[in-house]
């Protein structure tokens, strides 16, 4: 591992399927990113983008066409870093006539784990993910949620140092997607990469560091998520009461203004900092009441948005 | 670090060297040199086999854990309790014919007997060996499994013995089954067929059953084997249409070689096209003829165990062999 | 090193066990011929055959084990064929011969099929063709009854039982007594039921060949004293044919005709007799007087095809043309047989 600590590092990484005998399909295209350790790193995209793909190339379930990977410092496929990685799969299936303790213990004999040692982590684990009482159960008769948690205390079982996520909160309920984040935040907590792909952009905003926006098989956008988030926005007031005469008065200082919301919300758009607290003042002086003076940040769907309506004008 | 990646090094010289010599044993055994192929051909076997160990370091717990979970996921496939029913049927229908005369009966009850037991054998083997790696792959377990730090050549192999194991258990039930009509119904059968001056005894005949019941389980490996060997590249349901093709198909592995072998030159049928093609198919099928000691059975005559043992030692390594190249396969598949 | 160069490398590798596992292979096949334990493989009898039997062959041998039940269930068909008289020699369809072939081919060692076929043969279609009077047709059917007997013996060697059927139907059909005793005599070999020595005895009488015949009475008297028929048997030949036999081999053979005759005025179509006065003339050098006597011993008794094919030895050894009345029933190979209508020069069998 390098000084600066990347968990996982592609370059030009791309899988061309082939579709019949002459058609084709990239996966993904030119992939080239970095992820550093510690972080959440959040690979985002909709249906189709090649979120999967990518990851299955960097868990070695797919050989790429071209470009390289390393995962741990080790080539992608290699089988010495897989001890040292979490896979949580997307809508997990497993064997289904076993209970969690059972399954637990199969894939914790995989890593080699035996005995004291496995029984006492398959406990820890299963506390952790909040299974422990229903640990009896067997795996069909548990709900999406329940197999999620298995599947997130399966890819634990080893404490991997880094641990790939697909599409974790797929299929949850509010309750249920909220415990996933807080798992995965615990996860950075203690010092793990977390690797997640999600079409859910609104479950993944608060959850990364860092994301990469990928759509028909090629990276749009890619950085930490506050850079992602602002670039280029400006700062916002938000205020109710808002009169057209105040409208008038800061006409020329705002660079927008977003009408009322159903609550009499209205967002007021200034170029930095200095004009928006002019805007700020104009309008409290005018009676509004001013709820929020701060960045405009854009959420990851608007940024989102904006890629891939880029991409259609290409 | 260092020292580990010189021994690695040296591992693998030593394995390409072992695989060289191999190579060379081969040409003499094709070459037939001294008339010693069969101990070229042997020892070069165990060289590949050594050098494969050295260059793939197989981790027998990661496999012994997948063969155990193939075996106790299989018992719960619905399919197999029905076929072990009906064999289990089968076996105690033999015993229902009696109308023929005493060494014929016993000739029936131990067709049907052994028959039933090798026709259930035979679907289990290839509707699991089918089944288990595609079924894998449908449900994305083995997205999971291989992910974890588990070989794809160490699945297959754990995948495999699962497989087998199974097969080995429900061919217990069945021939445990099968015996227990044999030692109700042959015992008189035995003593009418002595009475009218027949050499056989009891015992030798009880042998036999088991021999072949022993020989049935070793066919059911290869069977298996090639029914899990193809299921790596094709779907589940051309594999087990392959391998019962040839099942039948290598039951007839000598008519082939006596096809090869024909020298009457007034049978205008068998040209020398027909017994080239014969040869290469006889070459390429497996024999499941050599698992059948039926002539013995018939005849009451003690079999072997000599004979079992070659028998059961070459269908291991076939059965390896084609292992290896499910090992391969697997190995380049993409999912 | 490639992905694709190490599948290559994988490929090879495997390629090359599989070479070195042909050895192994071979050898255990040389063992499986050497010790018994291939299957029959009558890949010659499938050439030569119907194709639709050919199908149930490779069929029932694809089903290995099973073709044991396989041969059970079509020999249930021929049993029904049977009782709907479609095994009949006259308006055959030929399925019946197709399933007997295919059962014996199916399951060699399964010993009723080969009887079955040899007695429906040997029997039930001769017999019907003698009824239409078509003898070559009847001598075609024996023949072909004895070669399925024959062949199933080589499927079951270690077995009396289907010597024991060559060698009755060599006596009761054939009327060939020399085949007959030689095939008797192969299943004292093996445990074998108490009258087949006798049946032995029977053949030389008839043929006749007194002292062989006395030798196998002794025989059985020896292995069971209580066997009242050779002690009949003893005494019957000893009273009325040894005398003549021993005049005859004296070479006093006037003497010898007059003892047989003696016996020949009480009962004048007495088989044994009318045989030993025939012999006593040929080995006295009166053929002519021979050939009459056999025609008379094959005319005057009931189906009686031993004399019919010495009268047709006689009849070439003397230049003349066998009697048109005389039916003479080959036996040996089908080249030798006679045509059907008569006719032309009578063959011979080869070794007479």
């Amino acid at each position: 591992m390098g000084e600066i600590g990347i968990a996982i590092r592609t370059e030009g990484l791309t899988k061309v399927y082939r579709i019949g005998i002459r058609g084709t399909h990239v996966g993904i295209g030119d992939l080239t990113v970095e992820v550093p350790e510690g972080e959440i790193y959040g690979l985002v995209g909709p249906n189709g983008a090649g979120k999967t793909t990518t990851l299955k190339l960097l868990l070695g379930l797919l050989f790429p066409t071209s470009g390289s990977g390393e995962v741990l410092g080790l080539p992608l496929g290699s089988p010495d870093y897989k001890a040292r990685i979490g896979y949580v799969p997307d809508g997990p299936y497993f064997y289904d006539h076993l209970n969690a303790p059972e399954l637990l213990r199969f894939y914790g004999a995989l890593f080699g784990l035996t005995g004291k040692v496995l029984e006492q982590r398959i406990a820890e684990l299963l506390e952790l993910v909040g299974m422990a009482d229903r640990a009896h159960f067997r795996v069909h008769e548990y709900s999406k949620g329940m197999r999620q948690r298995v599947a997130v205390a399966q890819a634990l079982l080893n404490d991997p140092d880094l641990i790939f996520l697909d599409e974790p909160t797929a299929g949850l309920d509010p309750m249920g997607a909220i415990q996933m984040r807080n798992i995965v935040l615990d996860l950075r907590q203690r010092g793990k990469t977390v690797f997640l792909c999600s079409h859910l952009l609104k479950d993944m905003e608060p959850m990364c560091d860092r994301v990469a926006i990928v759509s028909r098989g090629a990276l749009k956008l890619t950085g930490p998520i506050d850079e992602v988030l602002q670039a280029g926005a400006g700062y916002r007031v938000r205020a109710t009461g808002v009169s057209p005469e105040t409208r008038r008065k800061i006409e020329a200082v705002v660079t927008g203004i977003v009408e009322p919301d159903a609550d009499g919300v209205a967002v007021l758009k200034a170029a930095d900092q200095k004009r928006a607290l002019e805007v700020a003042n104009t309008a409290a002086g005018d009676g509004a009441q001013v709820l929020e003076v701060g960045p405009d940040r854009r959420t990851l769907e608007e940024v989102f948005i904006d890629v891939v309506e880029g991409q259609a004008g290409d | 670090m260092d020292k580990k990646r010189g021994a690695g090094v040296a591992a693998r010289s030593l394995a390409i060297m072992l695989l060289l010599v191999a190579i060379g044993l081969v040409a003499l055994a094709v070459l037939n040199l001294q008339g010693l192929r069969l101990l070229f051909g042997s020892l070069a076997l165990l060289l590949v086999g050594i050098a494969a160990a050295i260059l793939l370091q197989p981790n027998f717990r990661a496999i012994y854990r997948v063969a155990s979970a193939t075996f106790f996921e299989a018992r719960r496939r619905r399919f197999m309790n029905v076929i072990l029913i009906f064999a289990v049927i089968l076996v105690g229908l033999s015993s229902f014919f009696a109308t023929l005369s005493p060494s014929a009966e016993l000739n029936m009850l131990l067709d049907i007997g052994l028959g039933s037991i090798r026709l259930c054998g035979m679907l289990i083997a290839v509707f699991l060996g089918a089944r288990l790696i595609a079924d894998e792959v449908d449900k994305k377990t083995v997205d999971v499994i291989l992910a974890k730090p588990v070989r794809r050549a160490e699945f297959v192999i754990g995948k495999f013995l699962g497989a087998w194991i199974t097969v080995t258990c429900f061919l217990l039930v069945m021939g445990v089954a099968f015996f227990i009509v044999y030692q109700i119904k042959a015992p008189q059968l035995v003593a009418k067929m002595q009475a009218v001056g027949m050499a056989l005894s009891l015992e030798e005949t009880s042998a036999n059953v088991l021999k072949a019941t022993l020989l049935i389980l070793f066919e059911m490996m290869v069977l298996t084997s090639i029914a899990i060997t193809v299921s790596t590249f094709a779907s589940w349901i051309f594999s087990a249409v392959f391998a019962f093709t040839t099942y039948f198909a290598g039951q007839l592995s000598s008519y082939f070689h006596h096809i090869a072998t024909f020298n009457d030159k007034s049978v205008a049928i068998i040209n020398p096209s027909i017994k080239m093609f014969s040869w290469v198919i006889y070459r390429l099928l497996p024999h499941f003829e050599f698992f059948d000691i039926r002539e013995k059975l018939l005849t009451h005559d003690p079999v072997y165990w000599e004979m079992i043992g070659m028998t059961a030692g070459h269908g291991v390594l076939y059965s390896l062999v084609l292992v290896a190249l499910a090992c391969v396969f697997f190995s380049y598949r993409e999912f | 090193m490639g992905r694709r160069e190490r599948l290559f490398l994988g490929i090879f590798l495997i390629f090359l066990a599989w070479i070195a596992l042909q050895p192994m292979d071979d050898w255990v096949a040389q063992h499986r011929i050497i010790y018994g334990y291939n299957r029959p493989t009558p890949i010659t009898k499938i050439v030569e055959f119907r194709p639709t039997a050919v199908t149930g062959i490779l069929a029932g041998a694809m089903l290995g084990s099973f073709r044991g039940v396989a041969a059970n269930f079509l020999w249930l068909k021929m049993q029904r064929l049977w009782n709907e008289g479609q095994a009949s020699a006259l308006g055959r369809t030929g399925e019946a011969e197709d399933v007997m072939r295919t059962v014996t081919l199916l399951d060699p060692h399964w010993l009723e099929p080969w009887t079955f076929a040899g007695w429906h043969y040997s029997y039930n279609l001769s017999y019907e063709a003698e009824a239409a009077h078509n003898y070559a047709r009847q001598g075609e059917f024996i023949q072909r009854g004895l070669n399925y007997l024959v062949e199933g013996v080589s499927y079951n060697p270690g077995t009396y039982d289907l010597y024991f059927e060559v060698a009755w139907t060599y006596f009761d059909k054939m009327k060939e007594y020399d085949e007959a005793a030689k095939w008797a005599r192969a299943t004292l070999t093996f445990s074998h039921p108490e009258f087949i020595p006798r049946q032995i005895g029977h053949a030389y009488e008839r043929k006749p060949d007194i002292p062989q015949a006395l030798d196998w009475y002794d025989y059985c008297m020896k292995q069971n004293p209580a066997d009242n028929t050779a002690k009949g048997a003893i005494l019957t030949i000893r009273e009325r044919y040894l005398p003549a036999w021993r005049l005859m081999e004296q070479g006093k053979y006037d003497e010898a005709l007059k003892s047989t005759q003696y016996y020949l005025n009480v009962d004048p179509k007495g088989r044994i007799g009318l045989h030993l006065k025939a012999t006593i003339y040929e080995r006295k050098g009166d053929l002519q007087k021979a050939l009459e006597t056999w025609r008379y011993a094959a005319t005057s008794l009931s189906i009686n095809w031993y004399a019919e094919r010495q009268v047709a030895r006689l009849s070439a050894k003397l230049g003349v043309p066998a009697p048109a009345d005389i039916v003479f029933l080959p036996s040996g190979p089908p080249s030798l047989r006679r045509p059907t209508g008569a006719g032309g020069a009578l063959p011979t069998r080869p070794g007479q």
